[in-house]
């Protein structure tokens, strides 16, 4: 049963790191955080930024630890593996818009 | 003739007995799977013949067919039947049917609760059915967003209907999907790792993965939406702190995975046929997998993208909009894999195959036009146009019925014993897929043309109705393919000749038993070592009957099977099955009875049902376990095994942490809807919060602690000494009920007052039933020991009781906290 949940950890921290940056972005339009500003950016958007970034980097991690599992026998490993790349990909990909997009418009 | 003795001894043991109390009593899974589809597909027609009269009332401008108010109930029900009472229960009827056969095993994990899930899906699908009788049908369309169907605008009983009828069907599906994970996970025939099992058996088990944690929200949803048109809680006003677009959220956090769950299903039919119609095997077997995995996840975060013309910001459009097109990517591996797999083999045009490519060519298309809607730009010049309606029905049509079709082709002779291929079916496969592209082809263009959905008429001279006319006459087309189809399986049914018994040269095992399958599937459960099992051992099928496999001798009138190690495959213990019950149906329809005693506002009344229901599941529970402990059994083959009454892991105990897993999502999303009125909804924070204090939230948490310390003390004590009490629990949940009763008697405000007071109301409500919950299960299982059931080695009982009591104790300590604080704080 851990086995199987170690074979979607990546997609499970996908899912949080979704969540949580878009829970994070209504919470920064209600309090208004996106007009106080840090340098060139808001302090919403900066927050956006370091939680999605901070997301990748642990997937990143889980990515890198696990690249050897791809040529080993064990499926639920290659599983899990697989599960890290997509996870990596999807938040990377998903969580893009932090970058350039109206946070509250 | 040993396995002719074999067949009457397990069929004595397994089968129904004749006349309406075996009808009323049986838990056999193929009986309950053939039900589920052959009801599913009267609902099909049903929700058929609506389409009909609205392709008829459409068919021409300013039609005097039928008027606005009949047509909304129209719409309404044609999209909630085919949502809620065909979809989902054809492909669980096919799964009970079909997956334990699949996974070499003689029935479910929890009989009794596939009957109790049949039959709350038949009282409840009935309660629509009654609706539309009656002329009273839901009319707020399928989705129902507030505030149309909240009581100011929709204030006949209607809604009311829906809200309660598909609720107390979706419980049905709630059990069922508990029931697919457990056994997916545990009763494979041994040797069956997860990486041999067959891809149909992954597909179920994201899928049932998807059912616990993507119907809770739409359940939740749903109450609230009941106790706003009942009681007044204004969850989705306004005025009052409430916010319609909770709504949407909750209901869209289902509905998107929701046709995720629906394509599963069908996409594992489609894995599994297509390689025995291409005469090979099947290509990417792990990437298919992996797919979907992701798939499963993925489709999650994608809701909003029903939602991009509420006004919302930029940057939540891009988040959902880049989830929704990278969705396409592991939907496009399945594809590409089975491409792959017809290149790779030697396909032959029988008549599944001809539906898989009628599969093929119009899911495609459908996933073309979903990744086109998912560009919000286009998705706003698209929103609410009939471009939608056609997107949808091409993958739900493409995507689930015609490999539904392919499916019943493919494992007709399985379910009568008799098949043959008329020329009748392969004319209505083309009516079908003639008369659907006609039908819907046309909506994308009269939708960009500008054409809303849900409207009953439309004013000539717009360009439209040419299109109109000609999609009006596709769907009749459709409906002579269907009725075709339907002539056609009568035929079979009836003047078939008898079917060899692996028609298509299959290599799963649901192919290794008598056709039609007998009641217990298999004399003799199978060793399994290869991903095609009767590739290797094409006379597997004898040997079974034969009882040359494990537990391949009846005894004391067991209904045994085997459970296994969940990824490994490895053979665990011999799990011993109820058999056939009146509890199942008198359970659904005691739950039937709150809801109709909800419906007709007999709200007083309502407790009373819930009460016998509490009581039905003590015996429901009751009726099961031994005063003595037995040790391992022998199961064939010189091997042992202990049976489920002392195992360590069995089918029960995971059975509550996956309905825990659904119940703990309700939570959530509750607390996600707390959240969210809080932050967005207009109003807050309400003129008063509730006046916070310390003494009922330390109470909570020392009685939190004390119940599951004591949980546990009486666990260890059971395994040690052979028996423990539940005395410190018990007291733990107790404290803790009346901490959480404290503070709705003397803290609470009225629930009527804001959304903030209603939420507050729920969260209590949600917290002391599951306490009491929990310290009834404790009291059980107290009783249970001091009556000899429990002992050092048959501990799962007080085990089971330990999950609940540490998620009372969880869900009240959060629900203190949640309630308490805020004033607290201020």
């Amino acid at each position: 049963m851990i086995a199987l949940l170690r074979a979607v950890a990546g997609l499970i921290v996908w899912a949080v790191a979704f969540s949580a940056i878009y829970g994070a972005q209504g919470l920064v339009c209600a309090r208004g955080w996106q007009d106080v500003a840090i340098g060139p950016v808001g302090l919403g958007r900066a927050l956006l930024i370091a939680l999605w970034l901070a997301f990748c980097a642990v997937l990143g991690r889980m990515t890198w630890r696990l690249r050897c599992a791809w040529h080993g026998g064990v499926f639920l490993d290659r599983l899990a593996a697989a599960s890290a790349v997509v996870g990596l990909i999807s938040t990377v990909y998903t969580g893009l818009p932090v970058v350039a997009t109206a946070v509250c418009r | 003739m040993k396995a002719l003795r074999l067949h009457r001894q397990f069929e004595a043991i397994w089968g129904t007995p004749p006349g309406w109390r075996g009808a009323l009593t049986t838990v056999n899974h193929s009986t309950l799977g053939k039900r589920l589809m052959l009801t599913a597909f009267g609902f099909f027609l049903i929700g058929g013949v609506l389409a009909m009269l609205i392709r008829a009332q459409l068919a021409t401008p300013h039609s005097a067919f039928v008027g606005p108010a009949i047509f909304n109930q129209l719409f309404t029900m044609h999209g909630s039947i085919m949502m809620f009472l065909f979809a989902i229960p054809m492909f669980e009827g096919f799964t009970i049917y079909m997956l334990p056969k699949l996974l070499g095993t003689r029935d479910f994990a929890f009989p009794r609760l596939t009957a109790y899930g049949w039959w709350c899906y038949l009282f409840g699908g009935s309660l629509l059915i009654l609706a539309m009788l009656l002329g009273v049908a839901p009319d707020a369309g399928w989705f129902m967003y507030t505030p149309l169907s909240s009581k100011p605008y929709s204030p006949g009983i209607n809604a009311d209907f829906w809200l309660l009828g598909i609720t107390f069907v979706e419980i049905s599906a709630i059990v069922t999907a508990a029931d697919i994970v457990v056994t997916i996970l545990k009763l494979r025939a041994p040797g069956m790792s997860l990486d041999k099992m067959p891809l149909f058996a992954w597909y179920m088990l994201v899928t049932a993965m998807m059912m616990l944690i993507g119907f809770p929200p739409l359940i939740l949803g749903s109450v609230l939406l009941e106790l706003e048109r009942a009681f007044d809680w204004p969850f989705f006003d306004a005025t009052r702190g409430g916010d319609a677009l909770l709504w949407q959220h909750l209901f869209w956090l289902f509905g998107h995975p929701e046709v995720y769950i629906i394509f599963l299903p069908a996409a594992g039919v489609v894995s599994t046929i297509l390689p025995v119609m291409a005469r090979t095997r099947i290509l990417g077997y792990g990437w298919i997998v992996g797919a979907i995995l992701a798939l499963g996840f993925l489709s999650f975060g994608l809701w909003v993208h029903h939602m991009f013309a509420v006004g919302i910001p930029h940057m939540a459009l891009a988040f959902f909009s880049a989830a929704s097109t990278l969705v396409a990517v592991p939907t496009g591996v399945q594809i590409f894999a089975w491409i792959g797999t017809l290149w790779s083999g030697r396909p032959q045009m029988r008549l599944p195959m001809l539906y898989l490519l009628g599969f093929f060519f119009v899911f495609v298309m459908g996933g073309l036009t979903g990744v086109m809607v998912a560009v919000v730009p286009f998705d706003w010049q698209a929103h609410d146009t009939a471009f939608v309606t056609a997107h949808l029905h091409y993958v739900l049509v493409g995507g689930f019925v015609f490999p539904m079709l392919a499916g019943a082709y493919y494992w007709l002779g399985h379910l009568i014993g008799r098949q043959r291929q008329y020329t009748l079916g392969v004319t209505a496969f083309w009516l079908i897929f003639i008369g659907f592209n006609m039908t819907f082809f046309l909506m994308h263009v009269v939708g960009l043309l500008g054409q809303p959905r849900r409207i009953e008429t439309y004013p000539e001279g717009l360009g439209w109705t040419g299109y109109n006319l000609l999609s009006s006459v596709g769907s009749f087309v459709l409906a002579f393919g269907i009725a075709l189809f339907i002539i056609d399986l009568s035929l079979q049914f009836f003047h078939a000749p008898r079917t060899r018994r692996n028609p298509w040269g299959a290599t799963t095992l649901e192919w290794a038993m008598m056709l039609p399958s007998p009641s217990y599937n298999i004399a003799s459960i199978p060793n399994v070592d290869d991903r095609d099992p009767l590739a290797a051992r094409p006379a597997l099928a004898l040997e079974l009957a034969r009882g040359e496999g494990y537990l391949g001798e009846p005894r004391h009138g067991w209904r045994e099977t085997l459970a296994v190690e969940t990824a490994s495959g490895r053979l665990d213990h011999i799990v011993v099955l109820p058999g056939n019950t009146s509890l199942p149906i008198w359970t659904a329809a005691v739950t039937g009875a709150f809801f109709v005693a909800m419906l007709l506002g007999l709200y007083w009344i309502a407790p009373v049902p819930l009460i016998g229901v509490a009581v039905l599941g003590w015996r429901w529970a009751a009726v099961l376990g031994r005063r003595t402990d037995i040790g391992p059994l022998p199961l064939g083959g010189g091997e042992t095994a202990v049976t489920h009454w002392e195992a360590r892991d069995p089918p029960g105990w995971w059975g509550s942490v996956f309905v825990l897993l659904a119940d703990a999502t309700f939570f959530g999303s509750l607390l996600f809807g707390y959240a969210y009125l809080w932050t967005v909804a207009p109003g807050w924070p309400p003129p008063r919060l509730m006046a916070g204090s310390l003494i009922e939230p330390a109470l909570g948490v020392i009685g939190a602690g004390l119940a599951v310390v004591g949980a546990r003390a009486a666990t260890r004590r059971l395994a040690r000494d052979g028996e423990g009490h539940s005395g410190m629990a018990g007291a733990g949940l107790a404290l803790l009920f009346g901490a959480l009763l404290a503070t709705a008697l003397l803290r609470a405000p009225a629930p009527t007052g804001h959304a903030y007071h209603a939420v507050i109301a729920v969260m209590i409500g949600y917290a002391l039933f599951h306490v009491g919950v929990a310290l009834l299960i404790q009291i059980f299982v107290h009783r249970r020991g001091r009556a000899g059931y429990l002992s050092a080695r048959r501990s799962a009982e007080r085990r089971i009781a330990t999950l609940w009591t540490d998620y009372g104790a969880a869900s009240g300590v959060i629900v203190l906290l949640a309630t308490h604080l805020p004033g607290l704080v201020a």
